[in-house]
């Protein structure tokens, strides 16, 4: 058996991936999990109340004043401050990305909502849409690309934060850069886990992005 | 039929945009609300599908209040069409024209069958139903715009100022396109805009709103020709009331009513002395019952020799009258080209009853420009005294 160490290191990073194919993809599709829950529950959570906050603009002030606050907590701490009260695991590492999650998408769904033209909302309300036809005939698709774009946001946040998962048991790429990190000569290793990671968080942006362009009403 | 009864809309209790309206509009009537922003013509037209209350009174639509429907039911049965088009950007022209009738929950065909029939009546082709609004142009935006007001047929059509950002070509063609589909539809329209030359051409009654309070509910015609008080006279602008003025009046209110006659069997001789003595040039000649036989002129006379002559021998009968009920303005260029200077006029029953002059026009002309004069000197005064 070859000394794998003196091979060029983007040879390495082949016979990693050659030698630990299934682990990579396992890994890779429990980090894309933990991510898009998080950023799911919190798109679930944070679009309602997105709505409810462009309706409502005296307490919209303060609940983005508050979700502001979170954000600047850092991940790692937000993830130890969580974990005395969850516990270890993947859920932790759900709920923290989910957390990190709710500020970008209800920012941008107050914004998209309020921005939608007044006009088009008195012409529809004077055709006779009922409030609820309002929101899911006009408002919704109306401001469904600037909210994509906070999903974009949280989801490129979410990648980001579903490595530190590695520190609480939750496993996910971070492993595999966690094992570069402790042995020697590991860079091939780090590469092996960034790669993965770097093409998660670019894709998902391309992709994102794509959907954001097409639900842009103005590119029709 | 609408009916405002004591409307009074009150906004932030203290800002009243709307005091105490009473104002009928009948079936079928194409009716204007003109006034200056601030005026309270969107706030009225707004009642009336209530996306206001009003703060006192009701108003009734065909005797019923309109506070016992429900407001989405409401909407759906009245027509709405604002500036800027308002259409869904995000929908197809289709999805936007048969907007009401899916919400009334036609079965697709009909919606269907709808959209192309109103998109063949205002001449835009089939395949723009499938295209975004984005990819027409403002007029055809706006045809849109107001076919879709009028998808589910609705009884009566409300339109917010719809063609205030067109150009002045297409929107005079969506002015004849409203006025044939109100006629066609027999919808009764209500439209509020702020120029006056498209209430004038488009309503059979204007409103002339300023403060909250309806000024002068009347049609185009009377309210030209007597503008309720100096507000409306000076909103419609002394132009147009220059113009009114000339275009509705008529030879009778001209003309000098005491033209000199002679009557046949007088002669030549006698027709001389009557001219020397009253200083005329030119006398009409008519029977016992004063019709108009014909005239004669000194030139005429100044030919023959024979002054025993009967007038009836050297009558000129190639005289044309005016109609004591024709108006000045179709009239004018014809007197003007004659080149005569005094034409009689007659009524139906070729009665002669007055005479048109050089002078009478002259002073017609100055009359009006004096008039104007006087009008507008008014008006700077009040503005200097305010």
């Amino acid at each position: 058996m070859t000394d794998i160490t003196q091979l060029p290191l983007w040879e390495q990073v082949i016979y990693y991936y050659e030698a630990n194919g299934a682990y990579v993809f396992d890994q890779f599709f429990r980090h894309f999990l933990m991510a898009i829950y998080g950023v799911l529950f919190a798109a679930i959570f944070a679009i309602p109340l997105g709505f409810y906050l462009a309706r409502n603009a005296k307490i919209a002030d303060w609940i983005l004043a508050i979700a502001n606050v979170i954000q600047t907590v850092p991940s790692l701490a937000m993830l130890s401050i969580l974990m005395l009260a969850i516990g270890l695991g993947p859920n932790l590492v759900v709920i923290t990305v989910f957390i990190y999650s709710v500020l970008p998408i209800l920012r941008n769904t107050y914004i998209g909502v309020r921005n939608v033209d007044e006009n088009i909302l008195d012409v529809g309300k004077g055709m006779g849409m009922t409030n609820w036809q309002l929101v899911y005939k006009v408002e919704l698709p109306l401001s469904m690309s600037v909210i994509m774009g906070g999903v974009r946001n949280a989801f490129i946040m979410g990648v980001g934060v579903a490595t530190l998962g590695t520190f609480v048991g939750a496993s996910g790429l971070g492993d595999i850069l966690q094992l570069g990190v402790n042995a020697s000569d590991g860079a091939s290793v780090i590469l092996a886990g960034v790669i993965p990671i770097s093409v998660m968080a670019i894709v998902g942006d391309l992709f994102l992005t794509w959907v954001e362009n097409r639900l842009d009403p103005t590119s029709k | 039929m609408i009916e405002y009864k004591k409307v009074t809309k009150v906004y932030d209790s203290d800002i009243v945009a709307v005091k105490d309206a009473n104002i009928t509009i009948e079936d079928g009537e194409f009716v204007c609300f003109i006034g200056t922003s601030g005026s309270g013509k969107t706030t009225a037209l707004r009642l009336i599908n209530r996306m206001h209350d009003p703060t006192e009174g009701e108003i009734f639509i065909d005797g019923e209040n309109i506070q016992d429907y429900s407001p989405v039911n409401l909407r759906r049965k009245i027509g709405y069409a604002i500036q800027q088009t308002g259409l869904f950007p995000h929908m197809t022209v289709y999805e936007n024209v048969v907007t009401v009738p899916r919400l009334l929950e036609w079965d697709e065909k009909k919606c269907r069958d709808t959209a192309e029939r109103l998109m063949e009546r205002v001449d835009l082709p089939i395949e723009l139903l499938e295209r975004y609004p984005s990819e027409l142009s403002g007029g055809q935006q706006q045809r849109i715009g107001v076919i879709r007001a009028l998808a589910a047929n609705p009884g009566v059509v409300l339109m917010d100022e719809p063609f205030g950002a067109l150009d002045p070509i297409t929107r005079d063609a969506l002015h004849d396109l409203v006025i044939e589909l109100q006629e066609e539809y027999n919808n009764t329209f209500i439209f509020v805009t702020h120029d006056m030359d498209e209430a004038l051409k488009l309503a059979d009654r204007i409103a002339i709103w300023h403060e909250g309070e309806i000024i002068q509910y009347d049609t185009p015609e009377n309210i030209l020709s007597n503008p309720a008080n100096d507000y409306v006279r000076s909103f419609i602008g002394q132009d147009r009331l220059f113009d009114a003025k000339t275009n509705n009046i008529k030879v009778r209110e001209i003309m000098n009513d005491n033209p000199f006659t002679i009557t046949p069997g007088k002669t030549v001789s006698d027709a001389l002395t009557l001219m020397h003595e009253k200083r005329v040039d030119t006398l009409f000649v008519v029977d016992d019952y004063n019709k108009l036989l014909g005239r004669v002129t000194i030139e005429f006379i100044a030919n023959v020799d024979d002054q025993s002559k009967n007038i009836m021998d050297i009558i000129d009968r190639e005289i044309r009258p005016l109609r004591a009920d024709d108006l000045i303005q179709n009239k004018l260029r014809e007197v003007l080209r004659r080149g005569r200077s005094n034409i009689p006029v007659v009524d139906k029953s070729n009665i002669l009853v007055g005479i048109i002059t050089k002078t009478t026009l002259v002073n017609l002309t100055y009359n009006l420009i004096w008039d104007q004069d006087i009008a507008q000197e008014e008006i700077l005064e009040e503005g200097l005294s305010e």
